[in-house]
């Protein structure tokens, strides 16, 4: 089902998943770096509403962790845009578990 | 339109996302690169060709210390030969993008990491890269440009020795959500023009600089305006909806820009995908995502600024099919040095269901304006909708094109064998015309005697699809349209018009040939033909063929000389002959011992055998000398009989018996027509040369003296172009024209007389002054205009020297005849190449005529033909103007099946070059290798082309294989035609219409006339279909005389290994009409069944056994001492082994060798090698 489909109301209260959503979507190890990762990658305050439904299939954490990592980027709407290589990121990351060149 | 061809190397792993780029310096190299895409994660591949995308190596770039992996590749090339790519070097746990670069400084193998371009940005994406290869002050700078969310930098380098400037922001608050998509482009004044589409706006943007990229406001600082945009920053649509669990809906919408100026233009160009507009379609919610019924659809857009940038023309849709198909991933290339304009995309149009995807092009030679019907440049298409593509990954984020110089190569992300995806690759042509002239010399004469001639020339169309071509057709302009009616060749062979090379394949680029009669009906006038012994005149022809979004054009040339010369008419106007079967010259056969074929025409002085001791030779026996008194009492009957051209009716060669028949007079191998009184004792064949050389003019004018000089081809061959140095050498008269004739180079060719076998007492009888094959001729009162005469000879093929010396090549030969006169002697010219194909000189007989059998097994379906081949001129590779093309076989099939096998035996050819050079020529995949050195290919339309290799040695002895299907019936006839095509290499200024040659240089003012190419010569095979009763005798004939050809043959003979495959072949042949080919003897005089005390040339048998004599030149014992055979040494030279055991043959055999005793062994079969008797001869 495409992720496109918008609604006032998911504007105003997005949904966003669970983290152990997030962490199955994700097919993320328990106990692994990445699951870390993902716990310390919550505050979706730092997002836009709009991201809740978006075309970029990024995960919440992801996205959270991105917009820590690159403060510089400013966003100027409408939407919110993201490299397209973050989802390469998170197929490396996928399968990368243990995060190697992770400044700890 | 060359073939398809797998850039990658490595597919046990999925890529996706390219670029490529020409060397705008050499051309022939070229790189690529592209992600590789697997799960570990992956440096960036690289990708390098050498020889202009034919092959291709594969390597990778380097990892940089803290990279987890590379991405989004670009690639280019400063002047220096430095090859460079960018590459987006990420650190997955940090998410840092870097945009980083790397050099190669041996064109690609290898890499090495050179510098960061991104500055302090660690969030970088969709990197392009642009080096500017003009020759102003900003050549070799290189231009880097991506985003950071909306943002769009610029990074500047001046050339391999400078460093990437700081990131130059060109964005502002105009450009919302992201500008992902980039792309940077310079023209050949160094102008700089920046493009990005800004997604949030819904437009395409661009600046422009002309300070070397200092800073981007020359149209202003505020970003011009290339078109609004309908779709978001993703297009989502059925052939790349869902990209895996990691992947993303859609394709990038991205901008691919160029730029082109010249004193006179200063073009801007841009394209995209994008929805198609419309209703239901106008807005970024209304695309197709995965369902494949949405009315809605994306398209490429295109729009151009003819005023540097300034202002911009309504974007259009470049190919707005009325299907429910989609177009994505553009890449836009201008060709630098002809403005001409190349785009390549995915379309789903070929599939009804809406997934699976070709890459097309279209192309446009007017800035943009209009552009061709779309070509399909994939030869399978790719599907990334199934379970088991790369997901995430899929097509990737775009694909590649390059171009210059007329050269264009695009790669794209291809999943064709359903694994994993690959990087492939195709050259792509520019659509471009030119003329194939088969006969473009014509005398005053050869025209008032025959004014038609069908298949004169082509036109040919190159780079075009049958849908793109739209039916257009040439339009023929320029003087020679004045000189001559030009019609289309509608109706007659052997081509059709238009000739498709893929008449399956509508939307394949390919070769498309449009042939046309000449015709001259008011004869040839003068003007514009000169006077007799003016000087010769050019005629231009020029053609113009409009299609859809393109028009080409193309001239060539026309020679007219006029002269009062003797000639040959080698078109028969009611036969409407092809070149190859001249009128004038014939080859026919008698029998002196069948009534029926005893003389060649009624009335002429019959064939009288030599008398020998009061007895005549038998008809049964070869008599040399009575051939000889034959043709020479023939020609002198024509000569007193026949001389005049009229009254109508009196044509004696109306009334020759056994022409170009494949048991007479083409043949090399047959020498006796069966003798039902005695089987054993065939009657004698002979076979004969006339030519009919035909003088015009008024009373008095005469041609003093005119030779004529026969020569047979070692086999049936194309390359018959008359060149002294090789196969028409002569001794020299006292002017230094030619006398009479030598053998050619390695006997390549062989002159044949009227007197005896070649020998210098034969030049003198047959050439020296009197001699039979030198005449002069004159126009007489009575002679209404005209006179013919008459020249001949013997072709005494038929005896062992010759056989083994000349003819070892086939069955059947080419006969050329040429006139030697020294009032108008032969000269190629920059315009001609003369040869039997096109002069009033030569004439030529090249036709073989080979049976195929009905009913009867596959191997008396399989027609060898031997033939010879001059390697290609050495190319020039990207040249241009016809230059880079190697010389062709066009091969015309006729009639023959759909679905007949042919095959080309060439042993001095490697079977892979060939296979490569027609990849980079045509998109048909038809030719493969069988063997090393065997090309094979089917028939599946009018017109096969072969490339013929370059090379600088002897020529490429061959074996042209036909193998028809066995549903073929008794009484069809299948005729093919062979021909080689080149290109002519002598670029001329031409002449001011209508004017002679003479006219001085300064008087030339015209443009250069582009080349063309044009057709060398010709051979036909004709393959009548017939039964075994008619066929077994003239083979067992061939096998016979092959079998012993073979046997005397030097292992070191190019023709060897073509000749024992043909022996192998028509051994098949044998075999398939139920005889055992192990029982025909070698014999360079034929088969004859086996009879007690008859001696034929290469072996002795009676009616139960087989004998060989010889001497015994060694006797062989084992390790134990036993005897065990012995070794003998035949009458023909030849050293051959038998066995033997008991003792008494020992006490024999020893004798025989101790007293050097002639002995014959007579054997149960020819190949024995255990002999059942043993003779003492007399010694």
């Amino acid at each position: 089902m495409s992720q496109r489909s918008k609604t006032k109301n998911d504007a105003v209260n997005p949904h966003w998943p669970s983290v152990e959503q997030q962490l199955a979507a994700s097919k993320v190890i328990p106990g692994s770096a990445l699951e870390k990762l993902v716990r310390a990658n919550q505050d979706v305050s730092l997002l836009d509403p709009s991201e809740a439904n978006d075309v970029w299939n990024l995960p919440v954490w992801l996205r959270v962790y991105w917009r820590k990592r690159h403060p510089e980027i400013k966003y100027r709407g409408p939407g919110i845009a993201y490299p397209l290589l973050l989802r390469k990121i998170h197929a490396w990351m996928a399968t990368h578990q243990d995060l190697p060149g992770k400044k700890r | 339109m060359p073939s398809n061809i797998s850039i990658t190397q490595d597919t046990a792993n999925p890529y996706s996302e390219s670029d490529i780029r020409y060397n705008y310096y050499n051309p022939l190299q070229v790189i690529a690169a592209s992600n590789e895409n697997i799960s570990g994660g992956a440096t960036q591949a690289q990708y390098y060709s050498s020889d202009g995308g034919g092959s291709w190596g594969q390597s990778s770039l380097p990892n940089v210390s803290g990279d987890s992996f590379q991405s989004d590749p670009c690639v280019d090339w400063t002047s220096d030969g430095t090859a460079w790519a960018l590459t987006i070097g990420v650190n997955g746990s940090e998410t840092v993008l870097i945009v980083r670069s790397f050099k190669s400084i041996d064109a690609g193998k290898t890499w090495k990491y050179d510098s960061d371009v991104s500055g302090s940005q660690t969030g970088t994406d969709k990197p392009s890269l642009w080096i500017d290869h003009s020759s102003t002050a900003t050549k070799d700078n290189m231009y880097a440009i991506w985003h950071l969310g909306a943002d769009t930098y610029v990074s500047v380098r001046k050339g391999t020795s400078g460093s990437w400037s700081v990131p130059l922001l060109i964005t502002g608050a105009e450009t919302t959500f992201t500008s992902d998509g980039s792309d940077i482009k310079t023209n050949l004044n160094g102008d700089v023009f920046a493009f990005w589409p800004n997604a949030g706006g819904n437009t395409m943007l661009m600046l422009k600089s002309t300070n070397g990229g200092t800073s981007f406001d020359a149209l202003g600082a505020a970003p011009i305006q290339i078109s609004t945009t309908i779709g978001s920053v993703l297009l989502g649509i059925p052939a790349q909806d869902v990209r895996g669990a990691f992947g993303i809906e859609g394709c990038l919408k991205y901008v691919s820009g160029g730029a082109y100026k010249t004193t006179t233009l200063d073009m801007v160009y841009a394209c995209w995908a994008d929805l198609a507009g419309g209703t239901g379609c106008n807005m970024a919610s209304a695309e197709p995502n995965s369902d494949v019924t949405s009315k809605c659809k994306t398209r490429i857009w295109f729009a151009y600024s003819k005023d540097g940038g300034k202002t911009w023309q309504p974007a259009v849709k470049i190919n707005d099919q009325s299907s429910l198909n989609d177009q994505f991933f553009p890449r836009l290339a201008v060709d630098d040095t002809t403005g001409n304009l190349m785009i390549v995309y995915y379309d789903t149009v070929a599939d009804p269901g809406r997934l699976k995807t070709d890459v097309w092009m279209q192309c446009s030679a007017d800035n943009g304006i209009t552009w061709t019907n779309a070509v399909k440049i994939t030869s399978a298409e790719t599907d990334e909708a199934t379970a088991d593509d790369d997901l995430g990954n899929q097509y990737g984020d775009y694909i590649g094109l390059s171009g210059t110089a007329g050269n264009f190569f695009a790669c794209w992300t291809d999943r064709r064998s359903g694994g994993n995806e690959q990087i492939w690759g195709s050259a792509i042509t520019f659509p471009y015309s030119y003329f194939i002239d088969v006969k473009n010399t014509f005398g005053v004469d050869e025209v008032n005697d025959s004014p038609s001639y069908s298949n004169d020339f082509y036109v040919a169309v190159e780079g075009a699809s049958p849908n793109s071509l739209a039916g257009a057709t040439p339009n023929l302009t320029n003087a020679f349209t004045g000189v001559a009616q030009i019609k289309a060749n509608l109706t007659g062979g052997p081509l059709p018009y238009p000739t498709y090379e893929l008449p399956a394949q509508l939307d394949t680029p390919q070769r498309i040939l449009f042939p046309y009669n000449v015709s001259f009906p008011s004869g040839a006038s003068i003007p514009p033909f000169p006077m007799p012994n003016g000087a010769a005149v050019l005629e231009e022809l020029d053609s113009s063929i409009a299609f859809p979004g393109l028009t080409l054009s193309t001239q060539t040339l026309f020679e007219l000389v006029g002269g009062a010369d003797p000639y040959f008419a080698n078109i028969l106007p009611s036969a409407d002959n092809e070149f190859y079967l001249s009128q004038d010259l014939r080859v026919f056969s008698i029998t002196p011992g069948v009534p029926a074929s005893a003389n060649a025409i009624p009335g002429a002085p019959p064939f009288m055998p030599t008398v020998v001791g009061g007895t005549p030779i038998a008809f049964t026996a070869q008599d040399p000398t009575a051939g000889y008194n034959y043709i020479q009492s023939l020609l002198a009957h024509l000569n007193n009989n026949f001389n005049n051209p009229t009254p109508a009716g009196a044509d004696p060669f109306a009334m020759l018996q056994n022409q170009g028949n494949y048991l007479t007079a083409d043949s090399t191998v047959y020498p006796g027509t069966n003798n039902p009184g005695d089987p054993h004792h065939p009657f004698t064949n002979y076979n004969f040369a006339v030519a009919r050389v035909r003088l015009t003019g008024k009373t008095g004018e005469s041609a003093n003296p005119v030779r004529v000089f026969f020569r047979l081809f070692i086999s049936q061959t194309y390359d018959t172009s008359y060149q002294t140095s090789t196969a028409y050498p002569f001794n020299p008269d006292a002017t230094g024209l030619p006398m009479s004739p030598l053998p050619g180079v390695a006997n390549e060719t062989y002159p044949f007389f009227a007197t005896g076998d070649y020998s210098p007492a034969t030049e003198t009888s047959d050439y020296g002054t009197g001699g039979f094959n030198v005449r002069n001729i004159s126009v007489g009162a009575a002679d209404s205009g005209g006179v013919w005469a008459y020249f001949g000879c013997y072709l005494n093929v038929y005896n062992s020297s010759i056989q083994g010396a000349v003819m070892a090549a086939g069955t059947h030969q080419c006969l050329v005849a040429q006139i030697a006169y020294d009032g108008a002697p032969i000269e190629n010219s920059s315009v001609v190449i003369e040869s039997p194909e096109n002069s009033d000189k030569l004439a030529q007989r090249n036709l073989q005529i080979s049976f195929s059998d009905n009913p009867g097994p596959a191997s008396t379906h399989r027609i060898p033909q031997a033939f010879d081949t001059q390697p290609s001129p050495l190319l020039s590779p990207l040249a241009g103007d016809l230059l880079e093309y190697p010389d062709e076989m066009m091969i015309a099939w006729g009639n023959t099946p759909i679905g007949s096998i042919a095959s080309i035996y060439w042993p001095q050819v490697d079977a892979s070059s060939v296979l490569q050079l027609a990849s980079e020529l045509y998109g048909s995949n038809f030719l493969s290798a069988s063997d090393p050195h065997t090309l094979r290919c089917r028939v599946t339309g009018p017109v096969t082309y072969i490339p013929i290799p370059s090379g600088t040695g002897s020529n490429f002895a061959g074996l042209f294989t036909v193998d028809l299907p066995t549903t073929v019936v008794t009484g069809q006839e299948f005729s093919i035609t062979v021909r080689r095509i080149a290109t002519r290499r002598a670029p001329i200024t031409p002449v001011p219409q209508g004017q002679a040659l003479a006219v001085p240089a300064a008087a030339f003012s015209k443009r250069p006339i582009s080349n063309w190419r044009y057709v060398v010569g010709t051979f036909a095979v004709r393959i009548p279909v017939s039964t075994k009763e008619v066929i077994l005798w003239p083979e067992l004939n061939a096998l016979a005389i092959l079998k012993w050809r073979l046997e005397n043959m030097s292992l070191s003979n190019r023709w060897y290994p073509v000749l024992h495959r043909l022996v192998e072949i028509t051994a098949g042949r044998v075999q398939g009409f139920g005889v055992n080919p192990n029982q025909i003897p070698p014999s360079w005089n034929g088969y004859a069944p086996p009879a007690t005390g008859r001696e034929p040339g290469g072996g002795h048998h009676d009616k139960h056994h087989y004998e060989v004599a010889g001497k015994v030149v060694g006797i062989v014992y084992n390790r134990f001492g036993d005897f065990v055979g012995f070794r003998l040494i035949t009458e023909h030279g030849h050293e051959r082994s038998f066995r033997g055991r008991e003792r008494e043959m020992e006490a024999l055999v020893y004798r025989a060798w101790e007293e050097e005793i002639l002995v014959t062994l007579r054997l149960e079969e020819p190949d024995s090698d255990w002999p059942s008797t043993i003779i003492y001869r007399r010694p």
